[in-house]
């Protein structure tokens, strides 16, 4: 038995574990020191708000594995939402508007893909440049406004609850779950970890390098355009100008999963611990009376130290 | 073996009057150790104003030690060095300001700019950081300079459009200006180390660049050249030393020692049996035929391989040996030829064509190509086998475990960890794990990059008794590679390549390592 749970802590230790215990530790004191938080519908409104958030950071992973970044995924989501809103709104049945814009989220990651993987561009450009383009899409074609109604079906679809969660949440558990799935069980998963680490290694393997990280890229893109579905139909609305405002905190839950549960690598269950710790702190700040920026500077202190803390993890394995 | 017979050996000289005689640079009893390993025990070198000096030796016999502790990048456990007769202190911390300037293989040029502004970069482009960049003095300076050796590059083009050469010579140049050059003439205390710099150079290039050096040694400076090439040696050098495991073996005017001399000085070593035999059976049918292959360096090149066979392939640096296994794996494409493998025309367009086909390389670069730090033993070795254990539920964990562990057990790595990151592992036995990934394949056609480079005696020994049970079995092996005493011992015959053609097929009964060094230097 002894030696079972040395093997299980073998691989990378208790520091596996050392965020989720974080995150455990933060809870308790917060249910503990601010009497607000004992109430279910605190955490239930909490967990559920950040769901959008969550899926997005699960679909950041998939390009983050392979080595590169999609940064356009937060506009790829308001895009497909502005879409398909705009299309409803002319009176386009939805079984037309939700394929469509599932077109507009391959299309996107196609391009990207065909930039970074065919032409070589770097990554963090081309998807910055897709970014760029996708809000001015948004503004374009909702005419720089707020667009509501929504069809009940897509409501329903996303704001319903199953066990008393909505289901936006669980469509985010369940991504979380397919994605732990093909990267820790599939070859694929493991054939996106070295396309990521060693590029020239993998391909000499046999490994499709290039198919592999275009995969990727249209994969982002597509879900991307489903989070726009789910996006939709859990506000109501569109508003174009949003995107901004889900670039970083996804991409600062993906970083921070690195430094759990598989330490060192983009892994789906790590991003969903990473950004569970995130949002307990932020909302434990607000409660106590912080002001909005402060989410901001959370955020953007959470993604520096994570970067910082998975460099030191890898190096510190690199000694051993 | 005495230096004193090299005096009046820079004969060349012209009207720059150098000093000849003068000892520009010297050391004695230089000794330096790398954790147990004894890289220099005992290195003397004497170099003097005025002359091009040759030192040679085979790979790993201390000469990169000696540069990097004149440059400052080692510091020596004993030993001693002056400069121009004042004492030398080492490790040399400041090795331009002193007058020692090394001109590296690579050079070190950015190639997406300009020649003046490569050449501007050493010097802070003569203003301070913020300041403006004086481009007209920067131009005049090196203009007089390029007039007072007698070669023109134009400065203004970019360095990825000049020749080997000119690369070369702008790596010179700006080693020049390093030392304070200024075009002036007078005789320069100067010492310029160049590492190898006809390597990659076809003759008419090389012919050039040695042109170059006599100049350079005719302002009164000497200059080191690093080469493995006797005949340049030869040709243009004063006098010449020979390092051998870290000591000095061999010393004196390159005119009193013939070429003989200079390669038993160099091989020297003992041969220890460290080496397995190649099989004893006689090889079988051709199973790799290559035709008239056109790809990088090699041209219209042939060679064929049987089943049981250990063919090695050798020859300088550059010569297209390198090209034959980026060609194999099916990383870079030939541009035109045929390959064959068991009779039949292999298309190799990725490398899972390779693989496919049963033709696995084992690549030259471990860090590069070979496998991944950061993933596990296992993770490496199971990568081109991995859908070997896929289900509907996901990899089987055990099948694979089991799997590696036994591919890892049959290369004998130590410890038997396959759950530890690569990067935990010592050099011989990553490249133990590296060859477990490839002989699981059970190749028809092994072919093998530098096998052994970086990996310690024993492990050598290990991997080379599976490369030999692989042959026996009746696998076809190419070994490619630099290290002339393994393919003597390990190869039915070897293949020098010069220019990417075959200047020699030495069967085993002719093999030796005078021979092959021969064969490759012609």
């Amino acid at each position: 038995m002894r030696s079972t749970f040395k093997n299980f802590l073998g691989t990378g230790g208790a520091q596996r574990f050392a965020l989720l215990g974080i995150l455990v530790l933060i809870l308790l004191l917060c249910l503990i020191a601010i009497p607000e938080f004992r109430s279910w519908r605190l955490i239930a409104s909490m967990i559920n708000s950040q769901s959008i958030i969550l899926l997005l950071a699960l679909v950041a992973t998939i390009v983050l594995r392979t080595g590169g970044f999609d940064l356009s995924i937060s506009q790829t989501m308001v895009g497909s939402a502005a879409l398909t809103i705009v299309l409803i709104k002319a009176d386009v049945p939805l079984a037309v508007a939700i394929p469509l814009a599932i077109v507009l989220g391959a299309a996107v990651g196609a391009l990207n893909g065909l930039l970074v993987v065919g032409i070589g561009v770097d990554s963090f450009v081309t998807t910055l440049g897709s970014y760029s383009a996708l809000a001015g899409f948004a503004y374009l074609v909702t005419n720089s406004s707020i667009v509501a109604g929504v069809p009940p079906e897509l409501v329903n679809a996303v704001r319903s609850e199953v066990l008393g969660i909505p289901l936006v949440t669980w469509y985010a558990w369940i991504l979380a779950l397919v994605l732990w799935f093909v990267y820790q069980r599939t070859p694929l998963g493991r054939y996106m970890l070295f396309v990521g680490g060693n590029p020239d290694a993998a391909r000499l393997a046999g490994v499709r390098v290039k198919a592999v990280r275009f995969g990727a890229y249209l994969a982002s893109g597509v879900l991307s355009a489903l989070v726009g579905l789910i996006f939709l139909g859990y506000f109501g609305a569109v508003d174009p100008g949003v995107g901004g405002q889900y670039m970083l905190q996804p991409l600062a839950a993906a970083f921070l999963g690195t430094t759990a549960i598989v330490i060192g690598r983009f892994n789906a269950i790590g991003t969903v611990v990473a950004l569970y710790l995130l949002i307990v702190g932020i909302t434990g700040l607000q409660v106590l009376g912080a002001q909005t920026w402060v989410t901001n500077v959370f955020y953007g202190v959470a993604l520096m130290v994570a970067v910082a803390a998975s460099k030191l993890a890898g190096r510190k394995r690199a000694l051993r | 073996m005495s230096g004193d017979a090299a005096l009046g050996g820079s004969g060349a000289s012209s009207g720059l009057a150098a000093p000849s005689g003068t000892v520009a640079l010297r050391v004695e009893g230089l000794e330096k150790s790398f954790g147990g390993v004894r890289a220099l025990r005992g290195v003397d070198l004497e170099v003097r104003a005025g002359e091009v000096h040759a030192l040679l030796g085979q790979n790993g016999c201390g000469k990169s030690t000696l540069v990097k502790i004149l440059t400052g990048v080692h510091a020596p456990d004993a030993g001693t060095a002056s400069f121009f007769g004042e004492e030398l202190a080492l490790p040399v911390t400041d090795p331009a300001g002193f007058g020692i300037a090394v001109i590296h293989q690579d050079i070190g040029l950015a190639d997406t700019m300009t020649v003046l502004e490569n050449l501007g970069v050493t010097g802070g482009y003569g203003a301070r950081l913020l300041g403006p960049v004086r481009n007209s003095r920067q131009r005049a300076l090196f203009t007089r300079l390029m007039e007072s050796i007698g070669f023109v590059v134009p400065l203004d083009v970019l360095v990825a459009e000049l020749s080997p050469a000119e690369r070369a010579m702008v790596g010179i140049l700006r080693a020049m200006a390093q030392l304070g050059h200024d075009g002036s003439g007078g005789p320069g205390r100067h010492v310029f180390i160049l590492d190898e710099p006809t390597a990659a150079l076809g003759r008419e290039d090389s012919e050039r660049l040695l042109a170059l050096m006599r100049t350079v040694a005719d302002t009164g400076a000497a200059v080191v050249f690093i080469s493995h090439r006797l005949n340049e040696v030869q040709e243009a050098c004063d006098r010449l030393t020979v390092l051998r495991d870290g000591a000095t073996v061999l010393t004196g005017a390159v005119a009193d020692i013939d070429r003989h001399a200079i390669i038993a000085s160099m091989l020297g070593r003992e041969l220890d049996e460290f080496f397995p035999e190649p099989p004893s059976a006689d090889p079988r049918e051709v199973r790799l035929r290559l035709r008239e292959l056109d790809g990088g360096v090699l041209r219209r090149f042939d060679l064929e391989v049987r089943a049981g066979e250990i063919v090695g392939l050798t020859g300088l640096a550059g010569m297209g040996q390198d090209e034959v296994p980026e060609i194999l794996s099916g990383a870079h494409r030939a541009d035109s030829g045929r390959i064959e493998v068991d009779g039949r025309v292999l298309e190799l367009r990725e490398p899972q064509d390779a693989i496919g086909a049963g033709v696995v390389v084992v690549p030259g670069n471990r860090l590069r190509d070979g496998c991944w730090v950061a993933a596990t033993a296992e993770e490496n070795v199971t990568l081109p086998v991995l859908r070997r254990f896929s289900s509907a539920f996901g990899l089987r964990s055990r099948a694979e475990r089991s799997a590696s562990r036994a591919s890892l057990e049959g290369v004998g790595l130590r410890p038997l960890a396959p759950e530890r990151p690569m990067s935990s592992f010592s050099g011989g036995n990553q490249q133990k794990v590296v060859f477990a990934k490839w002989l699981q394949l059970d190749p028809g056609v092994l072919v093998l990059h530098e096998p052994t480079q970086g990996v310690d005696a024993g492990a050598a020994k290990e991997l080379l008794d599976q490369v030999v049970a692989r042959a026996e079995a009746g696998a076809a092996v190419l070994v490619i590679s630099g290290d002339h005493e393994q393919l003597v011992e390990i190869c039915h015959r070897v293949v020098v390549l010069g220019d990417g053609t075959t200047l020699a097929d030495i069967p085993r009964a002719r093999l030796s390592e005078q021979a092959l060094l021969a064969a490759s230097s012609q």
